[in-house]
């Protein structure tokens, strides 16, 4: 759906919110007590879209220099799960494509004729998930800072029951 | 260490010179109550310095001294013959001995205690050492020492961890394992990880635009260190002292041990907290994780599901629809190609197939309104322009070109259904779901508070219970006064110990907060290299950690194992459950270890019986034992177990039962009974039962008759070799 793509972000989302709350392969059980609930960056990334999208906010992304690339790609997102407790993100993976083509202007009859590349096409996809995306990690730092305790499970819930438009 | 040898010399009841045998495997020592089974196993502790100060003041035989005159003084002694290991042809002998004098008023003084001890080389030299206790220990560590003797069947009871924290197990458990030695190299990376972190810092203070910053980042980490140093140091110390408190309520509430009312309490209790444990697991607070593997995410998807299908579906009726009006657009053009060389008026898809076909069933032209009947010209010529038609439509087909040269919609069709199955009714339940776990958390945190309520005043009536155990009315008082005071510190303590490992928790925090700033300017001045070799070497350090636990795990597994074993063959006929060891996590962040009787579903095994309770324990410490032996990768010594009445609830044939399992068991037992004896006209008899029952060595201890138990200087034991 996405090809080999993948979705960059605000560079300065890195360090205030992907490392942050991420475990990253770090001591699970320790990163957890400081916040870090979300297993992976793709984690993330999805709640930050997920809220955006929700909101109905987009938000475009600085230039180039100003983003980190995301190298994982969304079509092997979930693949490093060995455990029987998580299960597979090929839901979760379809759910980020519909809400990306609905909200994408494509003309599609032009890509099905050939008029118009279909690589543009996902790049234009890929786009709309980082605007939402981008949108959402604002909204999650402000919330953050607004805070004078350490976010737990609780406020990742509760952020996201609350976007709504 | 074996024990070859005891002799006692004017030891309490034991007046004289007493010498008794032991062989390397199962030593039996029968005797009927108040005829100096109890004295003897002191007399062995009090030579393996185990016996509580309070008891060490009266040691010598009171016929002993009574044969004293004034000023005259006498000795009293205990000594073990013992060797390294069963056969060894070095001897050692340890002596613990005190002397007494009768003082002028017929009062009674002792010297100070003397430990001594003899090596009887191989070649049959004597070497006389002065420390005693030393020898003993390099022979009998205390560590091993201090769980190697059991005094009364509840003394057997060494792992029980529910007053708070007994680290019996992991103790043993810990000399078992290499786990120390893991340590050790745990410890050396964690040095070396802190050289290259300092050589690290060294550089980058080299750079002096930064070095103000970074000295301020280091003053502040290690100011953080030295708190969470601090914290951990009184961390430990409450952690002790919680330790104690638990042991001093405990001993306490032996007093009432024995009221049912008790008892019942503390079951009900124990009940309450098992109820507790299983509401904890119904909380499940994991709402992150929830997010995916509950697919709450899309919790406000179906708006945009909707949207979806609608764009979706539109654009296929779109890609249709152009698609028709492509392929029509070719048919005409072709259609309009081939009526210029047939008849002007009609194009040759009219009248269509479907009419042409009906004309001809029906054998009427309804172009002209008239009749052609089948073979007639007009019926022919119907019948070529039909054929034609249709030779025309499947060319017309095949020559259109596609208007799309892909299909990517109809790709996505397939990926929109499966979608739909698998989480349509999962985003309407989503609410529901969230809702009904938010239930169900609630609803277990006030069940345990409930619980909790409950435990609280079942304390309260057990606090009151204590009180009215009391002996006399004074103590009675003083003893309630007591143990309340002590509950209250504990609940105090266990505050305090919360407290400080929530505020070592955020130490660890501004800590590693710190670490990555100073992380990153030592990124910033290039020392890249030590930087890597740091972490590696981190990395290092925490591996060891972690298979130092993992080898922990596995000896309770095997430990786990051998208990079981044992406890099948003492309960062979039996219905008796299963042993569970495990390891568990206190407030501290320590690891402690606890055992649990359970039934073969896993559910806690309520009120077994005496002597069921007493075989969960004498399993595990024949577990302990036959571990000791079976260590590999190093010349293991196997200690002596002392047991004092260890199996006063088991009936005879259950004893001798267990006694032959006993002697299956490597390593020495000495145990000492009070079964298969009976009094007959005040003698001491050995019943025939006693016949069934091997071991190495067996006697009977007796009191010399006749005696009067108000006067102990009528009282003597004798050994019978039996």
């Amino acid at each position: 759906m996405f090809g080999t793509k993948s979705p960059a972000y605000n560079k300065k989302y890195k360090e205030t919110l992907f490392e942050r709350f991420t475990i990253q392969g770090g001591s699970t059980e320790k990163k957890r007590s400081h916040g870090a609930f979300f297993e992976t960056n793709y984690e993330f990334l999805l709640y930050g879209f997920f809220i955006g999208l929700y909101q109905n906010n987009r938000l475009e992304l600085p230039v180039k220099s100003e983003q980190t690339s995301f190298r994982h790609e969304i079509e092997n997102w979930g693949s490093k799960r060995h455990t029987d407790l998580r299960r597979d993100f090929k839901y979760v993976q379809f759910a980020l494509f519909e809400a990306a083509f609905l909200n994408t202007d494509i003309d599609w009859l032009r890509v099905e004729c050939g008029d118009v590349s279909i690589d543009s096409a996902v790049t234009k996809l890929i786009t709309t998930v980082e605007e939402y995306a981008n949108a959402g990690f604002e909204y999650i730092l402000e919330k953050v800072e607004e805070r004078t305790s350490t976010p737990d499970e609780m406020f990742f819930l509760r952020l996201i029951t609350q976007a709504k438009k | 260490m074996i024990i070859n040898k005891v002799a006692l010399k004017n030891y309490q009841c034991y007046y004289g010179e007493t010498e008794i045998v032991f062989g390397k495997d199962l030593n039996i020592l029968l005797g009927a109550n108040g005829e100096g089974k109890t004295k003897l196993f002191e007399a062995i502790m009090w030579v393996l310095d185990l016996l509580n100060k309070n008891q060490e003041h009266s040691v010598a035989s009171e016929k002993a001294f009574d044969e004293l005159e004034v000023g005259q003084s006498g000795t009293t002694s205990v000594a073990l013959h013992v060797t390294r290991e069963a056969g060894d042809r070095e001897n050692y002998i340890i002596i613990k001995e005190k002397v007494f004098f009768k003082k002028p008023d017929g009062g009674i003084r002792y010297s100070d205690v003397e430990y001594k001890a003899v090596h009887e080389t191989l070649a049959g030299e004597r070497n006389f050492i002065s420390d005693g206790k030393s020898t003993l220990n390099d022979l009998f560590p205390y560590e091993y020492r201090q769980y190697s003797n059991f005094e009364g069947e509840d003394a057997l009871d060494i792992f029980d961890t529910s007053g708070g924290g007994d680290d019996s197990l992991v103790n043993l458990i810990n000399l078992f394992s290499n786990a120390e030695k893991i340590e050790k190299y745990s410890k050396i990376f964690e040095e070396i990880y802190l050289k290259a972190k300092d050589a690290e810092e060294k550089a980058s203070k080299s750079n002096s635009k930064i070095e103000r910053e970074y000295k301020s980042l280091l003053s502040e980490r290690d100011s953080k260190l030295i708190a969470i140093r601090q914290k951990r140091e009184l961390q430990s110390e409450t952690q002790k002292e919680l330790t104690n408190l638990s042991k001093r309520i405990s001993d306490f509430e032996k007093i009432v041990d024995n009221n049912e009312e008790f008892n019942t309490l503390n079951e009900m209790i124990k009940s309450r907290e098992d109820k507790i444990k299983k509401q904890d697991l119904n909380i499940s607070t994991e709402y992150v994780d929830f997010l995916f593997d509950r697919k709450w995410i899309l919790m406000n998807f179906r708006e945009v599901l909707e949207g979806f299908n609608k764009k979706y579906d539109a654009l296929e009726k779109d890609r249709r629809d152009a698609e028709r009006a492509h392929i029509q657009k070719q048919a005409a053009a072709k259609a309009l190609v081939i009526a210029s060389h047939d008849f002007t008026s009609l194009a040759v898809n009219v009248p269509d197939r479907a009419t042409m076909q009906e004309m001809l069933d029906e054998e009427v032209c309804k172009v002209c309104s008239r009749r052609a009947e089948k073979g007639s010209e007009a019926y022919e010529f119907m019948k070529s322009k039909l054929e034609a038609l249709v030779k025309d439509i499947e060319q017309t087909e095949e020559d259109i070109p596609e208007l799309f040269k892909f299909n990517y919609l109809a790709e996505l069709r397939n990926e929109r259904v499966l979608f739909e199955e698998r989480v349509t009714s999962d985003i309407d339940s989503t609410v529901d779901d969230i809702k009904r776990q938010f239930t169900l958390n609630t609803s277990a945190a006030s069940e345990i508070k409930t619980l909790q309520d409950e435990i609280d005043d079942l304390v309260a009536k057990k606090s009151e219970l204590v009180g009215g155990k009391g002996k006399s009315e004074d103590s009675y008082t003083s003893i309630l006064a007591d143990y309340m005071s002590k509950l209250k510190q504990r609940s105090a303590k266990e505050d305090y110990l919360k407290l400080y490992t929530s505020d070592i928790e955020k130490l660890k925090f501004d800590i590693d907060d710190l670490e990555s700033k100073i992380e990153r300017i030592n990124a910033l001045t290039g020392n890249e290299f030590l930087s890597l070799s740091k972490k590696i070497l981190h990395s290092l350090s925490q591996t060891f950690e972690k298979v130092k636990n993992e080898e922990f795990d596995e000896i309770l597994k095997d430990l786990e194992n051998r208990s079981n074993k044992i406890f099948d063959e003492i309960n062979v006929e039996s219905f008796r459950g299963k042993i569970k060891i495990e390891r568990y996590k206190l407030v501290s962040g320590r690891y402690s270890v606890g055992v649990e009787h359970v039934l073969n579903n896993g559910e806690r095994f309520m009120d077994p019986n005496k002597s069921l309770k007493t075989s969960v324990n004498i399993a595990i410490i024949m577990a302990v034992s036959e571990m000791a032996q079976s260590k590999e990768g190093e010349s293991f010594n196997s200690y002596p177990l002392i047991f004092d009445a260890p199996i006063s609830s088991f009936d005879k044939d259950k004893s001798s039962q267990f006694l032959n399992m006993l002697k299956s068991i490597p390593g020495q037992k000495i145990i000492m009974l009070k079964d298969f004896v009976s009094k007959e006209n005040g003698v001491v008899k050995v019943m025939e039962e006693f016949n069934s029952v091997s071991c190495d060595s067996s006697y009977l201890l007796s009191l010399k008759r006749p005696f009067n138990r108000e006067d102990l200087t009528t009282m003597e034991t004798q050994v019978r070799k039996l």
